[in-house]
C-alpha cells in the first residue's frame, strides 16, 4: 500500500501539478452517542465541504470494525481515494455490546487547493481483513465532490 | 357532507393516536436514593441503536460522584442481560451462551464472533484496562470514558445475521470502589431485530418500573452476576436487602380479591 506522497514521488504523477504533494487525509471516527444519534445512524455516507474541510463520511461500522486508506492517487485535478474497511457482521461475526461509528477521512480545503485539486472521488470497499483481505463482494460506496460546485474557490 | 367530514376527522384523530402509540418514544425515569432524587435515566431508540444515559442532579454543580455519594456508593455502571437471542454466540471460553446471559461475558465473546476484549466483571462497561498492548482492547468501552460530566452514557447497537431477534434488560447499578456490586437502580427493557433486508431496528423501549418502583432482575437474571465473574459478589447486606425487596414486590404484586 502506497500513500499518495509516495506515488507522487515515485511516478511523478500529475497529482503534483499543484506543486505540493497531497498528504493522506486525516482519519477519525464519529462514535454514536445521544447527541449525534441521528447523524451517525441515519445520515447517508458521502463527501461534502464542512467548515474548512472536505470530509468523506463512510458507511456505518461496528466497534470491532477497522478502516484505513487503501489507495490514493491524483489524476489531473482529481484525487481518487479508496478507503478499505472491515464489516464484521457481513463476515459471519456479530456484536452485542457495540458503539457503532462513522469512519471519516478529511483534508483541509486549503491543502486540496494547494495541491491543485478540484475534484474528490472517494470509495469505501469492504474487505474480510485489513489491509489486504479478500473482498466481501459487496459493491463499494462511491461518492464524488466538485469543489467549485461546493462553493470552494479554486486557485 | 358535514357529517362525513366529522367522521373522517374522528378517524384521522384515532389514526394519529394509534400511529403515535406505535412509534418509539423516549423514556425517562427518576433515580432515587434515601427518598431523594439524585438524577434521571433518559433513553431513546434511534434506528438500530438504544442511546441515552443517567444524568446526575446531585451536587452543585451536579456530578456523578455526588449522586453516588448521596446513595452511599462509589460509582455507577450498567448491568445488561440478554433475555432472548435467536443467534446466541459463545463466550470467550467457547461455552454456548443461553439467555439469560450477561452482556458482556467474562473476557468478552468468542473471538470469532467479536474479538473485542472485556474485563472479568459483569458490568456493561469495563471497570479496568487490560495490560498495555492487549489486542482488541477498545477504550471506548471503559466506564471512565463513558462518564461525560454529570452523565454516565449508554449506547448499544447490536448486530448479527439477518433474522436476528434480541431482547435486553438493562439496569443502572451502583458499585463499590473495587467494582463489586452495591445495588440496583431503575432500568429499561428493549428489543433489537434485523429484518430480511439487513435493516436493524431497536424498539419496544420500556422502563422497568412497576408503580414507580424499579423492577429488579429475576432470580435467574440476578444469578448471572456471579457466573464466571470475579469480585462482583454482592455484599451479604445488599443481598438480604435485595431479597427483602423482591419479597415485598411479590406481596404487592398479588392480585387483590
Amino acid at each position: 500500500m502506497k500513500t499518495f506522497a509516495t506515488w507522487c514521488m515515485a511516478l511523478s504523477m500529475t497529482g503534483c501539478a499543484g506543486g505540493v504533494p497531497l498528504p493522506d487525509p486525516t482519519l477519525h471516527r464519529l462514535h454514536l452517542d445521544a447527541r449525534n444519534a441521528d447523524e451517525v445512524m441515519h445520515k447517508p455516507a458521502g463527501v461534502a465541504v464542512q467548515g474548512s474541510a472536505v470530509r468523506a463520511v463512510g458507511p456505518l461500522l461496528d466497534s470491532p470494525d477497522d478502516f484505513r486508506v487503501g489507495k490514493i492517487r491524483q489524476e489531473g485535478a482529481t484525487v481518487v481515494l479508496e478507503m478499505i474497511h472491515t464489516k464484521i457482521v457481513d463476515a459471519g461475526g456479530g456484536v452485542r455490546r457495540n458503539i457503532p461509528y462513522r469512519p471519516i477521512a478529511e483534508w483541509p480545503v486549503d491543502t486540496l487547493r494547494g495541491a491543485g485539486v478540484a475534484e474528490v472521488e472517494v470509495s469505501w470497499v469492504a474487505l474480510r481483513s485489513l489491509p489486504d483481505g479478500a473482498s466481501m463482494g459487496t459493491p463499494p460506496l462511491r461518492h464524488r465532490l466538485k469543489l467549485r460546485q461546493a462553493g470552494i474557490k479554486l486557485r | 357532507m358535514r357529517r362525513h367530514s366529522f367522521v373522517w376527522s374522528i378517524v384521522a384523530v384515532i389514526g394519529s393516536v394509534a400511529v403515535g402509540a406505535l412509534q418509539a418514544a423516549p423514556i425517562g425515569m427518576p433515580v432515587i436514593c434515601n427518598m431523594v432524587q439524585v438524577g434521571t435515566i433518559n433513553m431513546d431508540t434511534v434506528g438500530g441503536a438504544a442511546v441515552g444515559g443517567f444524568t446526575s442532579t446531585a451536587g452543585m454543580p451536579p456530578s456523578l460522584a455526588a449522586a453516588a455519594a448521596a446513595c452511599s456508593e462509589h460509582h455507577f455502571n450498567w448491568y445488561q442481560i440478554v433475555t432472548a437471542d435467536n443467534q446466541a454466540p459463545k463466550d470467550r471460553m467457547g461455552n454456548q451462551l443461553v439467555p439469560p446471559y450477561v452482556d458482556v461475558p467474562p473476557g468478552g465473546y468468542d473471538v470469532a464472533f467479536d474479538p473485542t476484549w472485556a474485563d472479568d466483571l459483569p458490568w456493561y462497561y469495563d471497570e479496568y484496562e487490560p495490560p498495555a498492548g492487549t489486542k482488541d482492547f477498545n477504550p471506548g468501552f471503559l466506564r471512565k470514558n463513558k462518564e461525560k460530566g454529570a452523565t454516565l452514557e449508554y449506547e448499544d447497537a447490536p448486530g448479527g445475521k439477518k433474522g436476528l431477534m434480541l431482547s435486553f434488560k438493562t439496569w443502572l447499578v451502583s458499585l463499590n470502589a473495587n467494582g463489586s456490586f452495591h445495588s440496583f437502580h431503575p432500568g429499561f427493557s428493549w428489543d433489537l431485530t434485523i429484518d430480511a433486508m439487513g435493516k436493524r431496528e431497536a424498539k419496544n423501549l420500556m422502563a422497568l418500573l412497576n408503580n414507580k418502583t424499579p423492577v429488579l432482575p429475576t432470580n435467574a437474571e440476578y444469578q448471572q452476576l456471579t457466573r464466571g465473574f470475579a469480585t462482583a459478589i454482592p455484599e451479604p447486606a445488599t443481598f438480604a436487602l435485595l431479597a427483602a425487596g423482591l419479597a415485598a414486590m411479590g406481596l404487592f404484586a398479588r392480585p387483590r380479591r
